[in-house]
């Protein structure tokens, strides 16, 4: 389990000005669960994120967690090298590897019979599950992933879900997935907080059970959805532009 | 039929359409002229341009000293590529003050640089390495700030080595740019290393140029510009191919 204690980041901007972008963030992210956490933009969410991977440090505030389990940073931006063929994106950083668990890897995000391809000329879905082969490559504990999925299709969305709900299950792996989509949220999830903006301050959480595509209609998921959104009303009560259902 | 094929018949049929024009005006029309040879007499000096110039020599001279010198210093470039990109992130305000020296008009250090060094083969080689490798890390200190974050922090991430990440990260990225430079310089490399072989009265196409104003020589030198763009055309054509190769992610 990966613990944050009260972490709070405070920049100095170029104006000379003090900048407090995340204030006493404290959340659990369980071990082989997804958790989520919903934000407006620029609320501090890829901070907190790279302060998990151990990629910036906070200003106060500490991090439970085992020093000897990998987290693995996905950005939001589309990661894997265009210059290197999946197979040798997956291998990024890896001292020595076995080829067969490599190809398993890759069958695994769908990308079977694609090992020599270079994916500077596909599509984000593509380039996605390539970061996520590469991620598990490292035997990680936990996965961060940072808004990934706001610029895909529909219908990528709907299967690159899926596609992590079932990597967690099969490699037992827990993801931490910052967003602003409230039904992305709520189709991963086995947790959600909701963060307010400026400073970015965690709120509230629900705890939930994971929803399939095909219960986005049904009554149950649409009253989650209103409910989160009200509890975003109420913490940014001018407006909900910074996230989308 | 295929773009391509389109696009050299269509050059094809404009490049005989100019040949047209110019034999109808310039044999029929006006044998006698400022501008251009009688293409009969332009036809005629053909072979000579080759044996009285010693052209063939020259042209090899100067195409060869520019374009090994261009991949010379690429691979220098390439071999001290970590140093070069750790200097970039490391000391940022130095390299503004270096910056300084694009400035300085290369023309007059070209000058100077052939009064200082006369007809010598070795100070000519020296002048195109240096100025190619500045341009080259001129490049890469300005691309620098325009690598992608999410590549270099993803290898971060994944635990791979500093010098690593400036050898595949940061030099894959600028690949590119570089050879947009090599594309633009070697164009500017003609024009530099003609200038400093004419003024300097060292070796190559410069000279003959020389020795052909010398002798008024008009449809030499137009030979030898026709010659030179064909020359320059084919090697453009060579490096185009291998950038396709090896920075096909940008293709």
């Amino acid at each position: 389990m990966v613990e944050l204690k009260n972490i709070s980041k405070e920049y100095v901007t170029e104006d000379g000005f003090k900048k407090t972008v995340l204030k006493n963030v404290s959340c659990q992210v369980q071990e082989e669960k997804i958790t989520s956490i919903i934000a407006a933009k620029n609320s501090g969410l890829s901070t907190l994120c790279k302060i998990i991977c151990d990629l910036e440090t906070a200003s106060s505030g500490e991090i439970g967690k085992d020093s000897k389990k990998k987290i693995v940073y996905l950005p939001s931006e589309p990661s894997s090298f265009p210059w290197r063929n999946v197979f040798d994106n997956v291998t990024v950083g890896l001292k020595s590897f076995n080829k067969d668990e490599i190809v398993r890897l890759i069958k695994l995000v769908g990308l079977d019979g694609y090992e020599k391809f270079h994916p500077h000329k596909d599509s984000l879905g593509f380039r996605f599950r390539i970061s996520l082969a590469r991620s598990l490559a490292h035997k990680p504990s936990l996965i961060v992933v940072d808004d990934c999925f706001r610029s895909m299709d529909h219908q990528t969305k709907n299967e690159i879900y899926l596609l992590m709900k079932e990597v967690s299950l099969s490699e037992r792996i827990g993801f931490f997935i910052a967003t602003t989509n409230v039904t992305e949220a709520l189709l991963l999830s086995d947790r959600i907080y909701l963060v307010k903006s400026q400073p970015g301050e965690v709120v509230t959480h629900f705890d939930i059970k994971k929803y399939d595509v095909s219960e986005m209609d049904s009554a149950e998921f649409i009253s989650w959805r209103i409910r989160i959104e009200n509890e975003f009303k109420k913490i940014t009560p001018q407006s909900l532009s910074g996230i989308s259902i | 039929m295929s773009n391509k094929k389109t696009i050299l018949i269509n050059r094809i049929k404009f490049f005989v359409a100019l040949l047209f024009v110019y034999v109808v005006i310039f044999q029929f029309i006006l044998p006698v002229n400022k501008f251009l040879p009688k293409p009969s007499l332009f036809a005629e000096s053909f072979l000579y341009i080759w044996k009285d110039y010693q052209l063939l020599i020259a042209i090899s001279y100067t195409a060869s000293l520019i374009y090994s010198l261009l991949i010379l210093s690429y691979l220098f470039v390439f071999l001290v590529r970590g140093i070069l990109i750790r200097f970039a992130i490391e000391y940022r305000q130095t390299i503004l003050t270096l910056r300084l020296f694009r400035y300085v008009p290369l023309f007059m250090l070209l000058i100077l640089f052939s009064y200082w060094f006369p007809a010598s083969i070795l100070a000519e080689y020296i002048f195109v390495v240096v100025l190619v490798i500045f341009y080259f890390a001129d490049k890469i200190f300005s691309e620098v700030k325009h690598v992608k974050p999410e590549y270099v922090l993803v290898a971060k991430n994944l635990d791979v080595s500093k010098g690593e990440i400036y050898r595949e990260v940061y030099w894959k990225e600028f690949q590119p740019g570089l050879f947009d430079v090599i594309n633009h310089l070697q164009f500017y490399l003609w024009l530099v290393v003609l200038v400093y072989e004419f003024v300097g009265d060292a070796h190559g196409l410069g000279v003959v140029v020389r020795n052909a104003l010398a002798f008024n020589d008009y449809t030499a030198l137009l030979y030898f510009l026709l010659i030179t763009t064909l020359v320059m055309w084919c090697f453009a054509a060579i490096l185009n191919a291998i950038e396709k190769k090896l920075v096909f992610w940008n293709k």
